[in-house]
C-alpha cells in the first residue's frame, strides 16, 4: 500500500485541532485515507500492523507529529504534501493596530464609556459571572454561551431588567442590533419590522423572508430559548416586546417561538394590546384563537409571519405560497412503489420544526430526536424509521463538537446512510448563510450528495433531494450562488422553510408513489 | 484609530503550591516547550514541565493561571529562552511578557478519604457516574463511537486504536482484579501512549484510574504501585505532557475540575442516587469539557477503579 507521510518535529496542536487537521485532511482530494497522530511507540505498533510504517516513520519520536496518508488510486502525493502542509500551518494571531482587547469587561467599560453591549462566548460555568459584570458596568448582554444554569439566566434577566438592559440568551445565537448582525445573523436590509425570537434559525428565517419580500428588519433581538419556559417565564420577550414598542424605528413586530409553556404564552400575549403596533406572533403549533382574541395577527408559518409583517408596514406587495403540483407530480412520477418514507436532515431547530409539524398537523407519524410525544423520539445514534426529522443542531449532536452550521461533518455521514434505505424517497435538508455559518455549507455538501444519488441509482432507485438555503442575495456566499451550485447537483431547491415544510407535505399527503 | 497598548507584565491569578518551593530552589534559564492558544507550557531548568495557562482555564498541577485571555497576541514560540525565578518567570524574547508571581493564590491538590465506604456505596456512585458517562460522554476515545457511525467513519487507524484501547483496558481491569501484579504491568504498558492525541486516551485512562487509587482509603493501592514503576520507566513511551499529567494523578494530583467532580462523587453518604446524579451533573459537564475526549476518558478510568473499588470490598 502507497504511503505518504509529513512528520512535524517537536509540533503540538490540542485535541480539537488534530481533529480537524484529521477531517480535513481526510477531504483533501485523491486522499483515501488520512490519520493524524502523536508518534508514540504505540501508535507507530498500530501503524506497523496496518503495513504502513515507512522507516521514517518509524524514526518519528513521541514529542513529534505525524499525518500518514494513502492516496486513492488516482492520488498524487506530491500535490497532496502541500496541502497537507497548509493545514499545520498554524493561524497568524488575529487583530492588528485598530483592534483593542481588554482583559477584563469591567476594563473595556472603564476604557470606553460608549460601549452598551457584550457578547458573552465563554465556557458555560463562567458566562453568568461574566454577564454579571456586563450588566452591573450597563451593557447589555449577548450571551451564546450554553450550558448556563437556569437560575442563573431568571437571576440575570431579573437584573437586566431592573436595569433597562437586555438579556439575550444563555444559547442566543442571532440578533441584529441598529443593523449589525451578531454571531449567526443574516445580512438583510435595515427596515421598520422588529423581531423578538426565542429560536435563532427561526428568526433568521423570518428576517431573510422579509428581505426577500421587499422589506427590512429593524432590530432582532433573541432571547435564548429556554425564555419562554415556565421557569424563566419570558422575561426577555416581553422586554423585548416593549423596547421595540418604544423603538421610533419600528412600526411592527413579529414574535417567534418553539411552542411556549401556556401560561407563559398567555402572559407574553397579553403585553401586545399595550405595545402600540401591530404584533404578529408565529408560535409553533400556537393558537389562532388565542393570538386574535389579545388583538395579535397569527401566523401559522415563517414565511406567513413575515408575509404579515411587510404588509402591515406597507411593504411591496407580497404573495402566499403555492406550492408547485407539477413538480410534485414529476418527483412521485421517478420513485418505486416502495420508497414511502421521508428524511429531513436539518441543522437549524426550528427549520426542522415546521417541516416535521408540516408532517405532524396530517396525522403523520414523524420519528425526531426533538419530538415532543415522547414515544416518536429518536436518538442520534439510533437508525432512521418511517418518516424521521433529525435537527443536528441538538445537544445530543452537538455535544463535544461544533454547531453543524460550521461543522456539517456528522450531517454528511448520515446523509450517505440514508441513501442506502430502499424505503426513502426524498431527503430533504437546510442550508444556512450568514455571519458565523460555515463558509460554504452547500460545497462542502456536494460530493455526499453526489454519492447519495448514486447509492440510490446503483441499487436501481431514484433519490429525490431536496434543500432550502436559509440566506440573503448579501450574504457571503451568496443565496443565488448557493443555490444554482444545488440545481446543478439535481436537487430541488424550496423557496422557504414553509415550502419546504409543505413540499414534504404533498409528496406524503396523497402517497408518495400513487 | 485605536492602537493597541498592551502591559507586558502580567500578573498571576493563582498557582500550584509546589511551585514556590520549586522556584526558590532551583532558578536559571529553561524554555518554551509548546504554545497554543490559552496554554503555554515551560520547561523549567529543574526539567519540570510548567503551565502557564489563561486564567478561564482551572487550576492544575504545574500550572500558573495568568491574567490573560489567551496568548494568542504574544510572540512567543516554542523553543524560546525562559529566565525562572521565585517572583517572576519571564520569556527573553523580544516583545515577550513577564509573568508575576507575588500575589497569587495557592492552589491546593485536596484529597478523598475512601477508608471507611462500603462497597454497596462505590456499587452506587459507580451507577451513577456510568449514567451520566453514557448520557454526557464524547465517544471517539474510550468511550466508543455507536456502530453506525462507526461504520460511516470506517478509518483502519482508528479501528485498530479503539480496539487497542478496548482490549487495553479489560485487561488491565481484570488483572487488577485478579491481583496479577506482572500483568497489570504489561497492559498498563499497552496502553501508554496509545491514542492519537496530546494526552493519549490509554494515558488519560490510567490517570483516571489511578488518580482515585492515589486517594487514601483505596483498596487499589497496590495496582497503583505497580503502574507508578512502569510510568516512572517508560517515561520515553508517550507524550512529555501527558507523562506529566499521568505521573501527577498517581499521586492524587489533578485539574480542579476533576478533583472537584471527586470531591462532589463522596459528598454525601445518605444521598440517593438520583439527587447524586442530579449534584453530579454540572461537575461531570466541566470535566468532560478536558480536550476533546480526554474528559471522558479519565473520567472512564475513574469509573473502572470505582467498581474495582466495589469488587475488592468484598460481596454485598
Amino acid at each position: 500500500m502507497s504511503v505518504t507521510a509529513v512528520i512535524k518535529k517537536n509540533s503540538y496542536f490540542d485535541s480539537v485541532s488534530l481533529m480537524s487537521i484529521s477531517t480535513k485532511a481526510n477531504g483533501i482530494d485523491g486522499v483515501e485515507q488520512a490519520f493524524v497522530a502523536m508518534a508514540t511507540e504505540m501508535n507507530k505498533g498500530v501503524l506497523k500492523n496496518l503495513g504502513l510504517l515507512t522507516p521514517e516513520l518509524a524514526e518519528a519520536g513521541n514529542g513529534d507529529l505525524m499525518i500518514v496518508v494513502v492516496p486513492s488510486g488516482g492520488g498524487n502525493a506530491d500535490a497532496i504534501v502541500p496541502q497537507i502542509e497548509e493545514l499545520l500551518t498554524r493561524r497568524a494571531p488575529s487583530g492588528g493596530a485598530a483592534e483593542i482587547s481588554y482583559r477584563t469587561i469591567a476594563a473595556a467599560a472603564h476604557a470606553d464609556a460608549g460601549a452598551n453591549l457584550a457578547i458573552i462566548a465563554v465556557n458555560g460555568a463562567y458566562a453568568g459571572r461574566e454577564a454579571r459584570k456586563a450588566l452591573e458596568n450597563g451593557m447589555s448582554v449577548m450571551m451564546f454561551s450554553d450550558n448556563v444554569p437556569v437560575e442563573e439566566e431568571i437571576a440575570l434577566k431579573a437584573l437586566a431588567h431592573e436595569q433597562g438592559l437586555l438579556m439575550m440568551g444563555p444559547d442566543c445565537g442571532t440578533a441584529i442590533i441598529n443593523n449589525v448582525a451578531l454571531c449567526f445573523g443574516n445580512a438583510v436590509r435595515p427596515g421598520p419590522v422588529g423581531i423578538v425570537a426565542a429560536s435563532g434559525t427561526g428568526s433568521q428565517e423570518v428576517s431573510v423572508r422579509i428581505h426577500a419580500l421587499g422589506g427590512g428588519v429593524s432590530q432582532l433581538i433573541g432571547t435564548g430559548g429556554r425564555d419562554l419556559s415556565a421557569e424563566v417565564g419570558g422575561v426577555m420577550m416581553i422586554d423585548g416586546i416593549r423596547a421595540l414598542a418604544a423603538d421610533p424605528k419600528t412600526e411592527a413586530i413579529v414574535l417567534v417561538s418553539k411552542p411556549p409553556a401556556p401560561e407563559v404564552e398567555k402572559k407574553v400575549l397579553a403585553e401586545i394590546a399595550d405595545a402600540g403596533k401591530p404584533v404578529v406572533v408565529y408560535f409553533i403549533g400556537g393558537s389562532e384563537e388565542a393570538v386574535t382574541a389579545a388583538g395579535g395577527h397569527f401566523a401559522a408559518s415563517s414565511l406567513d409571519a413575515a408575509l404579515a409583517a411587510v404588509r402591515l408596514t406597507g411593504s411591496p406587495s407580497a404573495t402566499a405560497l403555492a406550492v408547485d403540483a407539477a413538480r410534485i407530480e414529476s418527483v412521485r412520477a421517478r420513485l418505486s412503489p416502495e420508497q414511502t418514507n421521508i428524511r429531513g436532515l436539518f441543522c437549524g431547530g426550528t427549520l426542522c420544526d415546521e417541516s416535521m409539524y408540516a408532517l405532524l398537523d396530517d396525522g403523520e407519524e414523524v420519528w425526531s430526536n426533538i419530538q415532543k410525544n415522547p414515544e416518536f423520539v429518536l436518538g442520534a445514534g439510533n437508525p432512521s424509521t418511517g418518516h424521521t426529522f433529525l435537527d443536528f443542531g441538538d445537544d445530543e449532536f452537538t455535544n463535544g463538537r461544533p454547531h453543524p452550521m460550521i461543522d456539517p461533518s456528522l450531517r454528511l455521514a448520515r446523509l450517505v446512510e440514508e441513501a442506502k434505505d430502499p424505503s426513502v424517497a426524498a431527503i430533504i435538508m437546510d442550508f444556512v448563510l450568514g455571519f458565523g455559518a460555515h463558509e460554504d455549507p452547500v460545497g462542502v455538501t456536494l460530493p455526499a450528495i453526489t454519492e447519495a444519488k448514486k447509492i440510490a441509482a446503483d441499487a436501481g432507485r431514484h433519490l429525490e433531494i431536496v434543500a432550502y438555503v436559509l440566506g440573503t442575495d448579501l450574504d457571503t456566499p451568496g443565496l443565488a450562488a448557493q443555490t444554482a451550485a444545488l440545481e446543478r447537483a439535481g436537487v430541488i431547491v424550496t423557496s422557504s422553510s414553509t415550502e419546504t415544510g409543505e413540499f414534504a407535505r404533498a409528496l406524503v399527503r396523497e402517497g408518495i408513489k400513487a | 484609530m485605536k492602537t493597541s497598548a498592551r502591559p507586558n507584565r502580567i500578573p498571576s491569578v493563582s498557582l500550584d503550591s509546589v511551585l514556590l518551593p520549586a522556584l526558590r530552589e532551583n532558578p536559571g534559564t529553561g524554555k518554551v516547550h509548546s504554545v497554543f492558544d490559552r496554554v503555554i507550557n515551560v520547561l523549567a531548568p529543574c526539567g519540570q514541565l510548567v503551565a502557564l495557562a489563561a486564567q478561564q482555564l482551572d487550576d492544575a498541577p504545574w500550572t500558573i493561571r495568568a491574567e490573560v485571555r489567551d496568548w494568542s497576541r504574544e510572540d512567543v514560540q516554542a523553543g524560546d529562552p525562559v529566565a525562572f525565578g521565585a517572583q517572576q518567570i519571564r520569556f527573553e524574547s523580544p516583545d515577550a511578557p513577564t509573568v508575576l508571581l507575588s500575589g497569587a493564590r495557592e492552589w491546593f491538590a485536596k484529597k478523598v478519604s475512601l477508608e471507611h465506604l462500603a462497597a454497596e456505596e462505590f456499587q452506587m456512585r459507580g451507577h451513577v457516574l456510568a449514567g451520566l458517562l453514557d448520557e454526557l460522554g464524547i465517544r471517539g476515545g474510550i468511550l466508543e463511537e455507536s456502530a453506525q457511525k462507526e461504520s460511516a467513519h470506517a478509518n483502519a487507524f482508528e479501528e485498530q486504536i479503539a480496539a487497542g484501547l478496548r482490549n487495553g483496558c479489560e485487561a488491565l481491569v481484570a488483572a487488577i482484579r485478579a491481583n496479577q501484579p506482572d500483568h497489570i504491568g504489561e497492559t498498563a504498558l499497552q496502553l501508554l501512549g496509545l491514542g492519537p492525541g496530546l494526552t493519549p486516551a490509554g494515558d488519560d485512562f490510567l490517570s483516571g484510574l489511578t488518580l482515585l487509587a492515589a486517594q487514601p482509603g483505596s483498596r487499589l493501592g497496590g495496582a497503583r504501585e505497580v503502574i507508578s514503576a512502569v510510568v516512572g520507566q517508560y517515561s520515553d513511551r508517550t507524550t512529555l505532557l501527558s507523562w506529566t499529567t499521568l505521573r501527577e494523578s498517581l499521586d492524587g494530583r489533578a485539574r480542579e475540575s476533576v478533583l472537584e467532580l471527586l470531591s462532589q462523587l463522596f459528598r454525601q453518604r445518605a444521598e440517593s442516587p438520583a439527587e447524586l446524579a442530579r449534584h453530579l451533573r454540572a461537575p461531570v459537564n466541566r470535566a468532560l469539557r478536558i480536550g476533546h475526549t480526554s474528559g471522558t476518558d479519565i473520567l472512564s478510568g475513574l469509573l473502572a477503579g470505582l467498581r474495582l473499588e466495589t469488587e475488592l470490598r468484598g460481596s454485598m
